[in-house]
């Protein structure tokens, strides 16, 4: 039988379409090398770009109720991007003005042409110019270090209010995490701004934050919905906490590896069209071109041919999500041009034990293939028993695609509970990986690998059932 | 000599409608069999039922001794065959096409394809794809893919379709040496009946899914009564002479269908009533003419 996979192997190598769908692909990371690389919005573009939008201010009939108001909408764009233009977007200063000297001008603007109120403008405008002067010598320490005054003169308040529900005691929390990452930031010097180091203090606080309001009681929850979004909180909180401890900044560019594995874990699509190019026509092909009887008139039984076949799908749908994968290395090298990142260990959070777990970026990636691996041999499958029974190729890519539409047509008239034991809303398991819990609501882990392997044990039988009875008809 | 092929009481319907009747032949080793019918008798589903691309209803079919049914494998394996038309990949060449086959047999060498490439006289062209070949030459590959493993049974169906008449007078040449040499069975179907003759030693007719007549060519065409063709000085006056029925063709030839015992005494009765007679001799029909004859003359395509 392997000189019967052989065949099938060569077969399939050396038709057109796998290279031809190659080709596109290259195409399309050719493009977007393209773009990335000469399709760039610079300062200079920014600049030009916000000058005609200056301009375009005049075309405004400020006696018209409706234009005034995207008047001051576009102003107080116009007016932050002015002065936010010589700061790095992930500066201390360029945050001061997005978050706190926006507002201002917002105010500012709308006291000036929306209120007519002079007196308010004044007070806005005051407010704006020290803001303005602050930015000089921005010392971002003076916002936090008030920040951090407010909230123990809370947390003293509520502590000395005496009050012991449930409302304040969560609020005195809120506090002391907020209190943390202020404590973080004074520590590292890691400025409010919009670089990742920032963001990972923000989220850490909100996590936290969020974390310490879930019910932690797994058994009390009702369904795989309300689990999945306390194993959200949950593994965002720990990871984000996990960071903070051991200080692990991340950069504030994406990195190759971060690149890498969102492409190929986002890329099911690609790897499903790949399949059907290589499963819908394996037997329908055969049928309509005759070339079928070239097999069938030769000592092997239909059951060896069967499963050649089907082995031959797999081992060239295997090597072409290889290739695939070697292709969006290539292009994220030619992106970012080092591949030092692939060195860094992925973090992620184990529910099981409770404890952070790295990866090292090969396993992270063969894992979240593997978690896709049954709805791939499910579709492959499927195409290969369609294109047994019809003898069409089409017939065999539309029954793949057509599956989807299907599940959605069932799911508007049965019940959820029924439908999500369907193959189609059981097949990916990347949820488990993540969260260890299933992404519709009523399947464990067990019921969805039954019914997945189940599944493809009953279309692997059937495809070989037709495949061995099937006369060949006369031409 | 050994059967290598036999097929007792095969039966096939499609639905209610019957499309084999019992039908039964054998083939010996060396010989070649001539399968002959109109068009929709069930020549190609026999064929179908032979190589198991079929289901049979009813009926054994045993090639070299072994069941199709039971033992399909040992049966097929000494097989060849060309079912309807050569089925080759189109996107590969001559030779990837005989190399996958050839991958399916464990003794098949290099050299044995190199071999049927020279037989089949596509030295030329193998590394072309398919899709450039003509018909001729896709035939041809076919029928180096069906002897590239050296089968004691060759079957085919409709072989000579797109050959010039120098292909298949090769391919015909190629056939009977094969039958001769290799001592291959060989069953042949063809509704092109001057080309079978010239090389088939029996015919096995099909008409409506059964068999009416299994023979030799020569006991085809041969029946009680053959036609007879007299040249004379004259042809008047016959019918007071001659008490068969004759057909006077013109001044000098006349025409009757006679036993062959008989011919002698009508040579007698002409000599004694002055008849001058310069030529007696038996006319020859074709192969077509007597499967006319024998099927009541439907056509065939």
């Amino acid at each position: 039988m392997i000189s019967l996979i052989k065949n099938e192997l060569i077969k399939i190598f050396h038709k057109k379409g796998l290279y031809i769908y190659g080709i596109i692909i290259l195409a399309i990371f050719s493009l977007m090398i393209v773009f990335d690389k000469f399709v760039n919005i610079n300062e200079t573009s920014l600049d030009m770009i916000y000058e005609t939008r200056e301009k375009g201010l005049e075309n405004y009939d400020l006696s018209n109720k409706d234009e005034v108001e995207w008047y001051v909408d576009e102003k107080n764009l116009i007016d932050t991007y002015k002065l936010k233009k010589g700061y790095d977007s992930n500066s201390a200063e360029y945050y001061y003005i997005e978050n706190t000297i926006y507002e201002t001008i917002m105010a500012m603007n709308r006291a000036k042409y929306i209120e007519k109120d002079e007196e308010q403008y004044e007070m806005y405008k005051t407010q704006y110019d020290e803001q303005v002067k602050r930015l000089d010598n921005f010392d971002w320490k003076v916002d936090v270090l008030k920040e951090k005054e407010a909230y123990e003169l809370e947390i003293e308040e509520l502590n000395n209010s005496n009050d012991n529900s449930e409302t304040v005691s969560v609020r005195i929390k809120e506090l002391n995490f907020k209190l943390d990452g202020i404590e973080y930031r004074l520590k590292n010097d890691v400025a409010p701004s919009f670089s990742n180091a920032s963001m990972l203090v923000d989220n850490y606080v909100s996590n936290a934050i969020q974390y310490e309001s879930i019910n932690k009681d797994e058994s009390k929850l009702l369904n795989n919905e309300e689990l999945m979004q306390k194993r959200m909180v949950e593994r965002a909180y720990n990871i984000t906490k996990y960071k903070i401890d051991n200080n692990i900044v991340p950069d504030d560019d994406m990195t190759m590896q971060e690149d890498f594995y969102s492409e190929i874990e986002s890329s099911t699509m690609f790897y499903v069209i790949a399949m059907v190019i290589i499963a819908g026509g394996i037997f329908a092909e055969e049928f309509n071109k005759g070339t079928i009887k070239q097999l069938l008139v030769r000592p092997f039984t239909r059951a060896q041919i069967y499963v050649s076949k089907v082995i031959a799908v797999f081992v060239a749908l295997f090597i072409s999500i290889l290739v695939f994968c070697v292709l969006v290395f290539i292009y994220d090298f030619i992106q970012y041009g080092d591949i030092s990142s692939f060195l860094n260990p992925i973090i992620d959070y184990s529910f099981k034990t409770g404890e952070i777990i790295k990866y090292n970026t090969f396993s992270y990636v063969c894992l979240r293939l593997i978690a896709i691996l049954p709805q791939l041999i499910i579709l492959t499958l499927v195409c290969i028993f369609t294109g047994i029974v019809s003898t069409s190729t089409v017939g065999a890519v539309i029954s793949v695609f057509g599956l989807q539409f299907v599940n959605g047509l069932v799911s508007s008239f049965v019940s959820e509970k029924i439908t999500s034991f369907l193959p189609m809303n059981c097949w990916d398991f990347t949820s488990f990986l993540t969260y260890g819990v299933s992404s519709n609501k009523y399947g464990t882990l067990g019921s969805s690998l039954f019914i997945c392997v189940l599944t493809m044990i009953a279309l692997y039988i059937l495809g070989r059932m037709f495949f061995g009875k099937k006369d060949i008809k006369n031409q | 000599m050994e059967i290598v092929l036999e097929v007792k009481n095969l039966n096939k319907s499609f639905g209610s409608k019957r499309i084999l009747k019992d039908v039964s032949f054998n083939i010996k080793q060396g010989e070649i069999l001539g399968f002959i019918g109109p068009n929709g008798a069930g020549k190609t589903t026999t064929i179908k039922l032979l190589l198991g691309l079929q289901s049979i209803d009813s009926g054994e079919v045993r090639i070299n001794g072994y069941d199709v049914k039971k033992e399909f494998c040992e049966a097929i394996g000494n097989v060849g065959a060309i079912v309807e038309s050569p089925d080759l990949y189109m996107y590969l060449t001559g030779r990837k096409n005989l190399e996958l086959i050839a991958n399916m047999y464990k003794f098949v060498t290099k050299e044995r394809i190199d071999e049927v490439i020279k037989v089949v006289g596509l030295e030329n062209r193998i590394d072309d794809k398919v899709s450039k070949y003509s018909l001729g030459m896709r035939q041809r590959l076919g029928i180096a893919a069906a002897i590239i493993h050296k089968p004691n049974v060759l079957i085919l169906d409709e072989p000579t379709n797109g050959l010039d008449p120098e292909g298949i007078k090769e391919l015909r040449d190629l056939l009977k040496s094969l039958a001769k040499k290799e001592k291959m069975g060989i069953l042949i179907s063809s509704h092109n009946l001057a080309e079978l003759e010239s090389f088939v030693s029996d015919v096995c007719l099909i008409q409506n899914g059964s068999v009416i007549s299994t023979s030799s060519i020569k006991d085809l065409k041969h029946s009680e009564k053959a036609l007879y063709v007299f040249k004379l000085d004259k042809t008047d006056n016959l019918e007071t002479v001659l008490k068969t029925k004759f057909e006077v063709v013109d001044e000098q030839y006349i025409k009757m269908s006679l036993e062959e015992k008989m011919v002698p005494e009508v040579v007698e009765k002409l000599i004694k009533s002055k008849y001058k007679i310069y030529e007696v001799r038996e006319e020859v029909i074709s192969l077509e003419e007597a499967f006319l004859k024998k099927t009541g003359g439907n056509v065939i395509d």
